[in-house]
């Protein structure tokens, strides 16, 4: 009905990582501002209906796992779901890499909403060396990484990051989590009716090397079989991600991603399938 | 004291490792400081 789309604002969701939030386009200033070159504001700006409202908002966080983006993305659903002014449009997530971890720690002030806390590989200790060739040698990355590791330390997530990645850490329960949470957020999508589209930066989501996670056995298989492709767009053969088709392409990258050109043609590729998940006409 | 070394020598295998698989780890997933 288009009366809907033409009385309310119509919100698109974006989630995901760095890959969405932008890091490194050529508008995202000092790895803060949030791009608007990226795939998913891309996709956002080429879909719209003249005398429409929308609005688009970003639930995407660097650094982040795929329990947060659901999570974050979760809660920018249900906010847009309760308020009476608004009509989710679409939402796009992009997933992200399985090693990350997201926790809800004892609340401290510096915390996101108080509380939580996302943990990658690079939060454990780190030789002055690899520190050094991660950060290419650039003085305001290291003030930012040197600023993250006293924020960690204060809130008492860095020695869990040391002790999860020592004692804890294994691909089958990250890949376990992450699929979870993107059964979790289709069913919850599902369940509302909102149109979604799912892809992903890596596809170390579904494969290690050329074995595939469900044959492990027949939890995963299950897990596996939960989840609906026909909503994901892929880079490419064996779930390729976005990343791995970048690179593969040769596209041109900053330090750790791919720049604005690789956004323009992913958005490209992407929009034929965007469009047929949205419906094509509406009534 | 064989005990002593075979906990010493468990210890070492086991940070051995734990390093082995964090430098994977970081090797798939992108540094974010930025």
């Amino acid at each position: 009905m288009y009366w809907v789309y033409m009385s309310k604002i119509n919100v698109f969701i974006a989630g995901g990582c760095s890959f969405t939030f932008g890091h490194e386009l050529s508008d995202n200033l000092n790895g803060r501002t949030p791009s608007m070159k990226t795939w998913a504001h891309g996709l956002y700006e080429g879909y719209k209906y003249p005398g429409t409202i929308y609005h688009y908002e970003l639930a995407a966080t660097p650094g982040t796992g795929n329990p947060g983006i659901a999570r974050r993305v979760f809660k920018a659903v249900a906010e847009a779901h309760k308020n009476p002014e608004q009509n989710i449009e679409a939402v796009v997530v992009m997933w992200s890499f399985n090693s990350r971890y997201d926790w809800a720690m004892p609340r401290h002030r510096n915390l996101e909403d108080t509380r939580w806390a996302t943990m990658s590989p690079w939060d454990t200790n780190m030789r002055a060396e690899e520190r050094h060739n991660a950060l290419s040698g650039s003085e305001a990355q290291q003030e930012q990484w040197k600023r993250r590791q006293e924020l960690m330390i204060e809130t008492g997530v860095k020695p869990f990051a040391e002790a999860i990645y020592k004692h804890a850490a294994n691909e089958y329960h990250e890949t376990y989590l992450s699929w979870k949470s993107i059964i979790w957020l289709q069913n919850i999508l599902e369940k509302k009716g909102i149109k979604y589209m799912f892809t992903l930066a890596d596809n170390s989501l579904f494969y290690k090397d050329f074995a595939h996670h469900k044959d492990q056995d027949g939890l995963m298989s299950a897990l596996h079989d939960e989840i609906d492709f026909t909503k994901w767009f892929s880079f490419g053969e064996r779930m390729m991600g976005f990343n791995q088709w970048a690179l593969m392409e040769d596209y041109p990258r900053g330090t750790t991603h791919p720049l604005d050109k690789a956004h323009e043609d992913a958005v490209k590729l992407m929009m034929p399938m965007y469009k047929k998940i949205k419906g094509g006409v509406r009534s | 004291m064989i005990n002593w070394i075979k906990k010493l020598i468990n210890k070492i295998k086991q940070e051995l490792a734990y390093r082995k698989r964090l430098k994977e780890l970081k090797k798939k997933d992108p540094f974010i400081y930025k």
